[in-house]
């Protein structure tokens, strides 16, 4: 039974102590939990070792799962940088099915509509929890509708990795899919006919797992170069035919929105960002691969071009747009933590100021140094934002689970300007409103909203509302944003949940910040 | 002052989606068309659908202009049913008289609004161009006469080109004629979208003709049309120290004001007045003139 | 929009366009004293379902109608647009063939 007696966190959420053999400390504030001084990282189990002459491959998946010891119950961890191109984790569950496992427990980085098959280990006992970004499509109705017994585990970027290096998530065996291989374990993203960039979701997978598979379907002379994941972690390579849909993995070229109200709302950012304090040389930015984000990107660079401005580094998912800004000279370097496109791939092979990082190294908040705190600006989205400027990407309006956290709440945290883009009203529904669903990111790491209809800076950063008066940018409050979509919308009804948690919404320091539960069987 | 009518997009009548994205282009009004961008079996339907999204969806700043269709095919029918939603303009196409400006002008006044409505025939043939001074002085409600160049062009016979010179003589009877009877001149679209040079170019050129503003096809070409008939800072600048010049110049019983060494007579304070007051109405910084 | 009266519906007619933020409006006759049945499809039917109906029926009441068959296909339009359509649906369903 799951525990719904709890406690209100700094969120404002009631949230449980105790669920699913988890104990639990309510979300306080964005950095109010540090990590405990007495508690050590922790790591695999040593004994996998090589002696001269021995092999790491092996010929098919299933003696790969078998010469790694897989039993009942183990946790087996998958990376996302395939997207709705993955082969790998339908194929390594589909064997694991094959092979009798039970009760096992999935950690993906994320999960797409193409991992659909899971339903079915699902409901067959193959698989009983997930530990995962999130899941979209089918899985993620699945999930809401009360699929699983057990409540999915959702994590921020950096709070997987922290969730992995503290142990509250133990990695039995991490299937690595790797687009270019070598016999002995190294692994990249850059080469081969699955090529996706970067491995930065799998390198705390590799580090900590007790048993590392990399799963390849190209091999290049020993030692691959550029080593992304290391010899020093993998210990069985197996090589398949075909390891992802190169067409699925990345978009050929991602084509800059022609709507011209998506474009208002990349330039109000764009002006928001030049009125700030932030924008000044050696500024450091995130920006995204969505229509808006793009479009900021490209504004972005073309302020700074004008103003003389130039940057630092841009980071996170990585896009031409981007790396145009490198290639321009208006940023010195880019950190990468995932190649939305051809040529941001291309460019992470060839420039040497163009480099991947793992995604401890990107957001995990327990680092001695995370990068996400060295960020002046953040631009994302949401699909809810509320009157106290809580975001939620992880649902739908209607409650059903749909999107990760990715790096969000890891970001809005550590920018100095953390800025929403989206429109007030998507279809019919609309964005801002009195409650979200649930909380992905908290308000208080939230500074302004950008919206077609205006824009709102959280009341809490009256120095940004000054400096954004004093450049004339015109400024509403976000009660006057939540009116206007209601006026145009009418107020949607609001979604009926039973008592069954169906996800914990975990915030990166591992506290929790929000609960999921199953959507009212016929809503 | 003459409301201000940089641009004005049009937006299809029978399509919601368009329509609702009227407010967010930025645009200085709406076209809501009833006429070319809907088909015949649909007119019924986009008539309903404009006039229930004039009644509810707030415009804001932007001018709600609805055009009709031809007074000779179906255009009272339009009337009647839009009028009662109050917006805030008429587009009349094809107009080529005083008497179908004052048709509608009728049709408005019997509608008992409680606002004003204004008239902007769309002026697009030969004979339209050579009665336009009739037709801007048809009515007080006409506020500005409108160019149609797609149309003119095919009554006079001539091609359409990017330079325009078949339309230059129509525009410019069309500037004489708003000017002479106290009205805005507004142009026509720039068709071709991807064009944005050659939409920049053509629009200095109409803003250099005397026209207060011009139509656009697509929400992209808002921008371009703004920014050419948005005053620079130092268009702003220059203006205000021209209004101070001939302030001292009052003051001190001179009738004599020189600004960087030229002689500031009343056109060019009155062009000054105009820009102060654009700049006004779209929050402009406005500098304190210099010493 | 016309007076309250009672009228019948006795054609079936359409108004509305099948793309997204519009709704396809079918009239359709149904006996009599059998009431007003409305069927609504609208991937936001959880959220709207109810303001959708209500709309719909506002429309309808508004002309008097009794007995009638409506089905609503919506991708996700707005109030206005739903009203339009009906109306739009119910003026065809009237004046066809008169």
């Amino acid at each position: 039974m799951p525990d719904t007696n709890g406690v209100v966190n700094a969120a404002g959420r009631k949230v449980p102590l105790e669920i699913d053999g988890r104990r639990y400390r309510p979300y306080a504030g964005a950095f109010a939990e540090p990590p405990k001084e007495d508690k050590r990282r922790v790591g695999p189990r040593l004994g996998t070792i090589l002696h001269p002459g021995d092999e790491c491959m092996v010929p098919t998946l299933r003696e790969a799962i078998e010469r790694i010891e897989l039993k009942d119950g183990m946790t087996v961890s998958f990376h996302h940088h395939f997207r709705e191109g993955d082969k790998v984790l339908n194929m390594v569950m589909a064997e694991i099915a094959a092979m009798g496992f039970r009760n096992m427990t999935i950690a993906p980085s994320s999960l797409y509509s193409v991992h659909e098959p899971l339903i079915d280990h699902i409901k067959n006992g193959v698989v009983t929890c997930i530990e995962g970004g999130s899941a979209r499509g089918k899985v993620g109705r699945a999930v809401s509708r009360g699929l699983m017994d057990r409540p999915m585990v959702i994590r921020s970027h950096g709070g997987r990795v922290r969730a992995i290096e503290r142990g509250d998530l133990h990695i039995d065996a991490a299937f690595i899919g790797a687009p270019c291989a070598d016999t002995i374990g190294n692994c990249n993203g850059v080469k081969g006919p699955s090529a996706c960039g970067p491995l930065s979701y799998a390198l705390a997978d590799a580090i900590y797992s007790e048993k590392t598979v990399a799963v390849t379907d190209y091999m290049e002379e020993t030692p691959v170069i550029p080593i992304s994941i290391s010899q020093e972690f993998v210990g069985t390579i197996v090589r398949v035919d075909n390891i992802g849909d190169p067409s699925k993995i990345v978009s050929n070229t991602l084509r800059l929105t022609r709507d011209t109200v998506n474009l208002n709302i990349a330039k109000n950012a764009v002006r928001v960002i030049e009125a700030s304090e932030v924008f000044r040389n050696g500024i450091r930015f995130q920006t995204g691969a969505g229509g808006i984000s793009l479009a900021v990107t490209k504004f972005l660079g073309e302020r700074m071009k004008k103003r003389g401005i130039v940057g630092s580094f841009g980071m996170g998912g990585t896009t031409e747009s981007m790396v145009k800004l490198l290639e321009e000279g208006i940023i010195h370097k880019i950190l990468t933590v995932q190649a939305f496109d051809q040529y941001a791939i291309q460019s992470l092979l060839k420039d040497v100021n163009h480099i991947e990082i793992g995604a401890g190294f990107y957001a995990n908040p327990h680092n001695r140094g995370t990068a996400v705190n060295l960020l002046d600006v953040v631009i994302l989205g949401a699909t809810e934002i509320d009157i106290h400027f809580n975001v939620n990407v992880n649902t739908h309006s209607d409650g059903i689970l749909q999107y990760p956290t990715g790096g969000h709440s890891d970001t809005a945290a550590g920018a100095k300007l953390t800025v929403i883009t989206t429109p007030l009203i998507r279809g019919r529904i609309p964005v801002v409103v009195d409650d979200v669903v649930v909380v992905s990111t908290p308000g208080e790491s939230v500074d302004v909203l950008v919206t077609d209809y205006g824009i709102s800076v959280n009341p809490r950063r009256q120095d940004l509302i000054e400096q954004l008066k004093a450049a004339r940018v015109p400024l509403k409050t976000i009660e006057e944003l939540r009116n206007l979509a209601y006026s145009i919308t009418g107020r949607p009804k609001k979604p009926e949940f039973t008592d069954k948690i169906v996800a914990l919404i975990e915030y990166r320091d591992g506290t929790l910040i929000d609960v999921l539960r199953e959507v009212t069987p016929g809503r | 002052m003459a409301r201000l009518r940089r641009s004005r997009i049009y937006l299809p009548g029978n399509r919601p989606r368009m329509i609702q994205k009227g407010p967010l282009l930025g645009a200085d009004a709406v076209i809501l068309d009833l006429e070319d961008s809907v088909s015949p079996e649909q007119k019924d339907a986009a008539r309903f659908l404009v006039t229930n999204a004039i009644k509810s969806l707030n415009f804001g700043e932007t001018e709600v202009m609805v055009r009709i269709n031809p007074l000779s095919t179906c255009g009272l029918e339009d009337l009647a049913a839009v009028l009662p939603a109050g917006p805030d303009a008429i587009v009349v196409p094809k107009s080529e008289n005083r008497e179908g400006v004052q048709t509608v002008e009728k049709a408005i006044l019997q509608s008992n609004l409680s606002k004003r409505v204004a008239i902007l025939p769309l002026i697009e043939s030969a004979k339209g161009i050579l009665n336009a001074y009739e037709i801007a002085g048809a009515s007080t409600l006409v506020e500005a006469i409108t160019f149609g160049g797609e149309d003119f062009t095919q009554d006079i016979g001539a091609t359409r080109t990017r330079e325009g010179r078949e339309i230059f003589l129509g525009r410019s009877m069309l500037v004489i004629a708003a000017k002479a009877a106290g009205v805005q001149a507004l142009d026509t679209v720039f068709s071709d979208f991807n064009d944005e040079e050659g939409l920049r170019n053509d629009t200095l050129a109409i803003k250099q003709m005397g026209f207060d503003g011009r139509a656009a096809i697509h929400p992209s070409q808002i921008e371009i049309i703004h920014d050419i008939y948005t005053p620079t800072d130092a268009e702003i600048r220059h203006a205000v120290n021209v209004i101070r010049a001939s302030e001292i110049a009052r003051g001190k019983g001179s009738g004599v004001a020189v600004v960087n060494g030229k002689m500031i007579d009343k056109p060019i304070i009155e062009r000054a007045e105009k820009i102060i007051r654009i700049a006004e109405r779209l929050d402009l910084p406005i500098p304190e003139p210099e010493e | 929009m016309a007076a309250p009266r009672t009228v019948r519906i006795l054609r079936e007619a359409k108004a509305g366009l099948d793309e997204r933020g519009d709704v396809l409006v079918c009239l359709s006759p149904a006996a009599e004293n059998s009431g007003i049945q409305i069927a609504i499809e609208s991937t936001l039917k959880s959220l709207f379902g109810d303001q959708i109906r209500a709309s719909v029926l506002g429309v309808i009441e508004g002309y008097g109608l009794k007995d009638l068959k409506l089905t609503v296909r919506d991708q996700g339009a707005l109030d206005y647009a739903i009203r339009a359509r009906v109306q739009t649906a119910i003026e065809r369903a009237l004046k066809e063939g008169e």
